[in-house]
This record gives structure tokens, sequence and C-alpha cells, in this order.
């Protein structure tokens, strides 16, 4: 029941009425159902199912008979103009019916069904169409329909094109109507000749819009679509890789052992060394694809480097930006090799190849110390200690103040401009420098619009300029206030712009950079305390074997399997809510320590990443595989599916009201083979 | 009315709302006589997120489910209507919730549910060819807890999905047709069963989704509209379903759902102070169960079963 009064308590409604009513209802009813079983179809039975229908257009049976009574009639009729009529009654009952209620779905296909015999006037539904959208601008039932004529008159986009043009300018709020446009224009604006054409009309059509009516949401998103079309972008091209293009790396392999130890130097120019299997190259590309193709050379030459597959990072059929490959160490000679890259699918892909030298030798079994004895019961977590709370917000303080110099290069990943690749040309700039005219004008107006204020930032970012970052910044920085009920939106936006930010600049990496004298010779990225709630920018972090996260307020960690080189991982005091929120983490077999202590698992009953990664709920994995020795599936299941399979020698998860439940610390043990050290006390098997 | 009393849950007197409907026989009864499966459905969700599934008869109820089969397969909305893809599965839902799946015959109900997907992907309600993404949802939740996705081509289902996406990042019920938060949760919900949520700018369609909340704290479906009830669900279980429900104000929409329930009599209407109906108080809940209330069951956002029956569905141990 919608908008209808709920009747005070003690005031009875007419009863009597009210009973007539019922009966009635219940009477028509019966007498439909039963006509509909013994298939009769006389006026009469006609006449009542009509009544019914009058009264209850969603009694969907009672259609479908309509449908079994037409099909009977036209048996006995086959006189066009006969049939006709038989039709036109149907026409005009349906008429009645949404007269009742417009928003019937079973009479809106009636209507449908009978003119899809193709006897009756279609200008008369364009007729009806044009009274229903007048008196309900927003019908999505009466829109459908009229896409429905359209079609089956064959009328051009450009005629629908001026009637949507027409409504909107009746009333600038009608959303239907900009869908409608979007629709209409899509296939029109794919070439470049008439896109700039079409846009442009378009934008002077909205502007007018915001500042007729500022605050109504529909021109404003459509606006945003507009961004989307019109946006600076660049075509595929690799913004990432490991090895980094240009960068020299050494592989030693030690007789006897499957594991070869791997050296190489950072952007931040410090010395590497990890110790692995597999040697796994990684390339990041700026889209997403679904099928990347790259041939892999090498002089002097090896053999089988032809037949090496390239895997997406999440090892689905999902398109991925990050993209990997595993090298056969194992047809390796003692010499220098230099390696190339080249990606030929995506053909557009323009800045391959990348090429880097691999020095391999071999070692005999004295050389080389293997870190299998590891004592893992040493290591501890920066978030421990942590410097102190004073000076973390000085250096975000300072983080602030730094602006990022664009022509500073790129750490981590090939040397160049960031925006080398855009496609600029004049048309674009010129609209969005219009558009930010446009915009800076109505702040004027009104200084505390979220519309305009949130616009201008996705004009501004749209630009692609690295010296619009700090506005942008800024405006994502002040939007909460304005629309605090959004806050964690702008929150997220404005974190994901910050993390581009600093990732671009070496000098701030640089800040951030913790070094520490242990047996791992890498130090940590220390990103710890910066208010991080999302983030994007891994492919100028793929080289960081340990990433300090804590004290952050991350939900999730999605987008950190890229870092193929991840041993450590302290992501504590965050506000990751599941297991399933740590999911991407089970692609990354490198990683051996991690930290999620003090996060709020366990503290939420509704999982909202249940859905992130493959599973049997998503049909993408079998039961049996999960269930295997797994006595408690229905409690488990998540764990088994993201624990299961990660090569974990240390974890902490203290500080999770998880953390007390033993039979989640007797399932994370079983699932974790390898787990040395859970919450700093030794694993007993 | 106490200030105390607006903003708390009236768990035991839904309850007994929703107990006391199955007796009524007033106007608002007939006229949903024909969807009494998914007034049923509704209902008993409902109870079981508020723990009282028990004091149903469930066996009687299977029954009755069971006399609603036709010999296609397919259930119908009531005794005597005729075969439906959306009562169907809300037939195989309440199954599910009884824990009686096995009283079923899946391949009938699949090949039922099969033989309805045309050519392009999509998939017609019945026999008379009405194509809806919400039917799409239907026969993949529906084949997805009858364990029988193999019966359909998914990727065309997934095909036709991607179809009806929209410039604002929203679905509409066919290609080309408007985005309406009912049926984005019915496209996002089938993306999400059949593992291809990747198909969703998740950014674009949870700002879309989040900007659904007005100032008085309630969901719309559409832009400038006016908040209902029923948004609770269907906007916020898509939120869930992209992890993006953080990016509205939790605490006001929850104030919005309590303020619909009537105190007095049980039940949650569309609205504050509108009459009260079976499927607004199955959305209340439903919602307060994805805000995390005390007291209410968690609901799946995308089977919309309990998540507990959902777990049991695809990973108890069969002996």
């Amino acid at each position: 029941m919608h908008g209808r009064k709920r009747i005070p308590i003690g005031q009875a409604a007419d009863k009597g009425k009210d009973q007539t009513k019922t009966n009635n209802l219940k009477k028509l009813l019966s007498d439909f159902l039963r006509n509909h079983h013994e298939r009769c179809y006389s006026k009469e039975a006609l006449k009542q199912n009509a009544q019914l229908l009058e009264l209850n257009p969603e009694v969907y049976t009672a259609w479908n008979y309509r449908k079994l009574a037409v099909r009977h009639l036209f048996e006995s009729e086959i006189d066009e103009a006969a049939r006709k009529l038989i039709l036109d009654e149907e026409l005009q009952l349906v008429e009645r019916a949404l007269q009742s209620n417009v928003k019937s779905y079973g009479a809106w296909h009636h209507r449908k069904w009978v003119i899809d015999f193709g006897l009756s006037s279609l200008d008369h539904e364009f007729m009806l169409l044009k009274m229903l959208l007048k008196a309900d601008c927003r019908n999505f039932h009466g829109w459908n329909y009229r896409r429905f004529c359209v079609e089956m008159k064959g009328m051009t986009p450009e005629k629908e094109l001026e009637y949507a043009t027409e409504k909107i300018n009746e009333n600038f709020s009608n959303y239907s109507a900009w869908h409608y446009r979007s629709k209409l224009l899509s296939p029109l604006i794919k070439g470049k000749e008439n896109k700039e054409d079409v846009l442009n009309e378009e934008y002077r059509l909205v502007n007018q819009a915001y500042f007729t009516e500022p605050d109504d949401q529909s021109a404003w998103f459509y606006n945003t679509w507009l961004l989307g079309e019109t946006k600076i972008e660049s075509g595929p091209h690799v913004v990432g890789s490991w090895p980094e293009d240009g960068s020299s790396i050494s592989v030693d392999a030690q007789e006897g052992s499957s594991f070869v130890a791997v050296n190489f130097r950072t952007p931040l120019d410090s010395e590497h060394r990890f110790e692995s299997r597999t040697l796994t190259l990684v390339i990041y590309f700026n889209e997403e694809f679904s099928d990347v193709a790259a041939t892999i050379r090498s002089k002097p030459e090896l053999p089988h480097l032809s037949e090496v597959q390239w895997r997406s990072v999440s090892g689905t059929e999902a398109p991925s930006r990050a993209w990997l490959a595993d090298i056969p160490v194992q047809s390796f000679a003692e010499t220098e090799y230099t390696f190339f890259v080249e990606v030929s699918s995506p053909k557009e892909c323009q800045n391959t190849p990348i090429s880097f030298k691999l020095k391999y030798t071999k070692r005999g079994t004295s050389e080389v110390s293997r870190d299998q004895n590891s004592r893992s019961e040493c290591y501890s977590w920066p978030s421990k200690k942590s410097s102190s709370d004073e000076s973390q917000v000085g250096m975000r303080l300072e983080l602030e103040r730094l602006t990022v110099d664009p022509s500073s290069a790129e750490p981590g990943s090939i040397k160049q401009d960031p925006t080398r690749y855009l496609r600029r040309d004049n048309w674009q700039e010129t609209v969005l420098e219009e558009q930010v005219d446009i915009l800076r004008e109505l702040l004027e107006l009104e200084e505390n619009s979220k519309w305009t204020l949130l616009t201008l930032a996705r004009v501004l970012a749209a630009h692609g300029a690295s010296r619009y970052t700090d506005e942008v910044l800024k405006l994502y920085k002040r939007l909460p206030d304005i629309d605090p009920d959004h806050a964690d939106y702008y929150k997220a936006q404005y974190s994901i712009l910050y993390v581009d930010k600093i990732t671009r600049s070496p000098d701030i990496l640089q800040k951030l950079w913790w070094d520490v004298e242990d047996r791992l010779s890498a130090g940590w990225l220390r990103w710890n305390g910066l208010s991080l709630s999302d983030f994007r920018s891994v492919e100028r972090l793929l080289w960081v074997q340990r990433l300090d996260l804590s004290h952050n307020q991350l939900r999730t960690v999605d987008g950190l399997e890229a870092m193929q080189l991840l041993v450590a991982l302290d992501v504590s005091h965050n506000k990751l809510p599941n297991i399933t929120s740590l999911a991407s983490l089970r692609l990354i077999p490198s990683l051996q320590y991690l930290n999620i202590s003090q996060n709020e698992i366990g503290d939420h009953q509704v999982d909202a990443t249940r859905y992130s990664f493959p599973s049997v709920l998503t049909n993408q994995m079998c039961f049996s595989s999960l269930s295997k020795g797994n006595v408690n599936a229905e409690r488990s299941w998540e764990l088994q599916a993201v624990f299961g399979g990660m090569n974990l020698k240390v974890l902490d998860i203290a500080g999770n009201s998880v953390a007390s439940d033993e039979i989640f610390r007797e399932t994370i043990v079983r699932a974790l083979p390898q787990l040395e050290l859970l919450d700093g006390e030794q694993v007993k098997r | 009315m106490s200030v105390e009393k607006m903003t708390t849950f009236q768990l035991e007197k839904h309850v007994d709302y929703i107990k006391s409907l199955d007796k009524k026989a007033d106007f608002d009864s007939v006229v949903m006589e024909h969807l009494r499966m998914s007034g049923a459905y509704w209902g008993l969700t409902a109870m079981d997120m508020m723990h009282s599934l028990d004091d149903m008869d469930g066996d009687e109820i299977a029954a009755w489910i069971l006399k609603c089969q036709h010999d296609c397969g397919g259930f119908g909305g009531n005794l005597g209507h005729d075969p439906h893809i959306l009562y169907t599965l809300n037939a195989v839902q309440i199954l599910a919730l009884f824990d009686k799946l096995d009283v079923a015959d899946a391949d009938k109900i699949a090949n039922y549910i099969s033989g309805l997907q045309k050519d392009d992907g999509s998939f017609a309600g019945d026999e008379w060819g009405e194509i809806d993404t919400r039917f799409t949802y239907a026969a993949v939740n529906c084949l997805s807890i009858l364990k029988r996705m193999h019966t359909i081509n998914v990727q065309k289902a997934t095909d036709f999905l991607v179809r009806c996406r929209n410039f604002d990042g929203g679905f509409g019920c066919t290609p080309g047709g408007e985005s309406h938060a009912g049926q984005i949760f019915c496209c996002v919900a089938a993306l999400a069963i059949m593992g291809a949520l990747h198909h969703v700018d998740k950014d674009l369609l949870g700002w879309w989704l989040c900007e659904r909340q007005v100032k008085a704290g309630g969901l719309n479906g559409r832009p400038e509209k006016l908040p209902d009830v029923c948004y609770s669900w269907w906007v916020l279980s898509s939120l869930v379903i992209l992890d993006r429900a953080h990016w509205i104000n939790k605490e006001k929409l929850k104030d919005f759902i309590l303020n619909c329930q009537d105190q007095d009599r049980g039940g949650i209407s569309d609205a504050p102070d509108d009459a009260v109906d079976v499927f607004h108080t199955f959305f209340g809940v439903a919602g307060l169960s994805l805000l995390e209330y005390p007291g209410i069951k968690s609901i799946d956002p995308a089977y919309a079963l309990p998540v507990h029956v959902v777990d049991r569905i695809f990973f108890r141990q069969k002996c």
C-alpha cells in the first residue's frame, strides 16, 4: 500500500461499505478463476473479468485469461476488421485498468501484447502517452512503453531527441527525460566530429538547468555523464611494472635448492632482496583489460620464453589492471641477460617494450644462507614501535603543505611524466575551462552548494593537470561539512587523490620510508596515521615489500594484490569489518607477516565483502573444494576461503572481538599450515 | 507517544501483526490474494529475522506451496493462479527458510526456469513473454539456491543485464529503461550471484545510490522522488553488495524506518503515519537488519534470505 493514511485507533472504517466491496471483489475473483479453469470465454465471463481488472489490475492471472480468450476468439474470426474490434476492446480495458493503477506491470504488458498484433493505430498510442507523461512526467512504465512504440513505428532518434528536449524545457527536474537523452545520444557521440557538436549543445542545456534549479539532482547527474565523455583520457599504456623499465636485478641460484635470491634496487635507491621459487613479472595498466598478451624476449636468447603465459592477478575472467607472468629461471645460464617485454594485446598499448637487465649467478650450497630458519618470534610491527602521536600529526601537516612537482619522476614505475599519454586537444581544454568558469560563477551566487562544489572538483580532476590537485583536495575536504550525510563518500575521494599525490613524489615517499635493521633487507613504507579510507595508485608501489597502513580508516585492502613482492603488511588499528575484507591478500603468495589486530572483525553481522571474491555463493567455486576437513563450514567458510592457501608465518589478530573465539583460532591454524606465531605465541599443532 | 517509544523496534507487535495476517479476510487481503506466495515470503522471512519462525507451521506451509505448483514446474501466486517466475522464486525461498528444499523436485523447477530464458539472455516472467531484469534476478537466485545454474546460459544472462546499464551506473527493467533502485537491486544481486560484479561501476553507482537518501533520512528509488521504506531494502542491499553502505547516514535511516512503525498495532508502512502492510514490514525489518539493529537476524543482501539460511544452503556438510 502506498500513500494511504493509517486509520487512527478507535476510528473504525465503514465496516458495512467495506464488507460489500470485499464481497464483490471476492465474487469477481472466484468467478473469474472458475471460468479460467473451465476455459469459458463467454461474453458474460469476459465482462466479469474486465470488472475485476478495473478494480484490481494486479491480478496477473486475469490478464493471462484475457490473452487466452483473445486467442480463442481469433480462432473463429479470421476477418482483420473483426479481429481489430476484439483488440480494441482489450486496449480500452487496459486504459480503464491503468486509471485505477497506472503502475500495473500486468496492464502495460497486456497493452504491448495487443499492439504486437500490428492491427492497432500507433498514433493513438502516442496521443495517450503524451497525456500520460504530461500528467506524470516520471512514470517509467510510460517511458518504457514509449520506447516500445518508437521502435515499432521505426522513429528516428533525432525526432525523439526533440521530444526529450521539449520535456526537459517543460521541467528541468525531469530525470527520466535526461536519462532518455543519454540513451539517444550515446550512439551519436561515438565519432569525434559529431561528439563535439552534440556535447557542446548538451553542456548548454545542462548549464541552463543548474542555473534555473541549482538544487535539483537531475542535471548534476547528467553533467557527470557528460564529463566522463569529455574527460581528457589516455590510450592504454603500462603505468607500472616490476622489474621496472630500465632497472637491473640480480638472481642468485643455489645448488640443490628450488629457491632463488633476487636482489634489486628500489626507486628510493635502496637495495632489496627476496627469496622465491619463481621470478614473477608484473605489468600494471592504466585501465582494466580482460585479455592481455605480451611477448617476452631476451638477449642472449632463452628457450621456453615464448611459452610464458600472462594471467590476471585475480586469476578470474574479470578484467584486471595487473597482469603476471612467471619466468622459467631453471633454464638460465650464468650470464647477464637483457629482457624485453612487449605488449601485443591490447593493440593500442603505447609504451612498451619494457626492458630490464638480469644477472644470473649460480652459487654453491655454502655461499647462500637461506631464510628457512628465520626467527619469526623476533619480528616486530612498526605499529608497535609507533613514533609518538605528536610527530605523526606533524608529519601529516608537513605532507599537506607539500605540493607535487609535476615534472618529478614517478617512482616505482616507468620513468615519465604521468601526463605524457593524455590525449589533449583544444576542444576538451576549452570545454573543461568553460565549465570551471561557470561553476565558479555559480559558487559566487551560492558558496555552499554541494552540487557545485562536487562538480567543480570533478571537472578539475577530469582536466588531469596536477596543478589542480591541491584545489581538488581542498574541495573534498570541505564537502563533509556541507553535506555530512555523505561524509564518507567525500573522504574516500579525498583519500584516493591524496595517495595519488604522495605516490607521485619520491621526495614524499622518502619521508615516509622507515629503514630498519633486521634480517629482511627491506625497510617499511609507513603510511600510518594518514586517515586513509581508500586508495588506488598501487602501480607505483609494486616494489614495496613491507607496508605499514596501521592507524588509518581502511575497510578493505582491495587492490593490494598487485603488490606481488609484499612480504609484510601492518593494517592494525583500521576499520576492517570482516575476514572477507582481506580476501585480496590471498592472491599474494609472498605475504608472510600480517597484522590485522585492533580492527572490527567480529563486530559486524553484515558482511559487505561477501560477494567481492569468487566463492560458492557466486557460483565460481564448488562446495567440495571448501569443505575438506572443515567440520564447521557453515560458520567458518570465509576463513577457509580467505586464508586457505596463504603462506602466512606470523599473524596478529588481537583486539578484534573474534580473536577470543577458540573455534576461530583453531580454524585459522588449520587453514594456515605454515603459521608459526599467532598473536606473538608459538602455534602448537 | 513518548520519544523513547518512537525510537525502539516493536518486535513483539510486528510478530503479532504478521501472525494475524493469515486469518484476515478484509478488502486488502482479497486485493493481495493473487500474490499470497510473495506475502508469505515477506512475512515468514521477517518472522525468521525476528527469531519467530518457529511460531509458524512449516509442514502446513510447505504442503500449501506444493499445491501451488503446476505440471510445468512453476509455482503460482496462490491456489488456482497461473505459474510465474516471481512466485517460483518465492516458493523456493520459503522452502529454504524451513529447511525443506528436498520436498520440491529441483530439476523440474530448473526446467521451468531455464525454459523462460530467451536468445538474448533475458528471462520472461511466464509463457506470456514479459521481459524484465526482475525476472533475471528471480531465475538466477532460484537456480543458485537449487544448485542448477548450469541449466541456463549464465554468460548471456550477464550480457543482457549489462545491456540494461545506464549513464548513471544504474540499471532499468529492459535495455533503455531508466535506473530505478528496485531494478538496480535485481541486477546487482543477480550479477553478484553470477560472479560478475565487475560489470558494475561501484563508485559511480554507489554514489548515485547514496544520493537516494533525502534530508529526512529515508531513501527514495530515483532522483527527486519521495522516500519510502521499501527502498531501505532495495538501495541499502545494493550498497552493501557494493560495499558502499557507509556512504549514507545510517542513524538517520534507522530513525526513518522506526518512525514508520505502527507503534500500537504492529507493522511498518511506506512513510510515517501511512497504513502498514506486510511488504513494507518485511522491507523495514530487512533494512534494520542491514543497519545491524540489535536483536534482528542478519539478512543476505543478494539472496534476500537470512544469512544463516544461505550458509545452510551452501555450506552445510552432507552426511
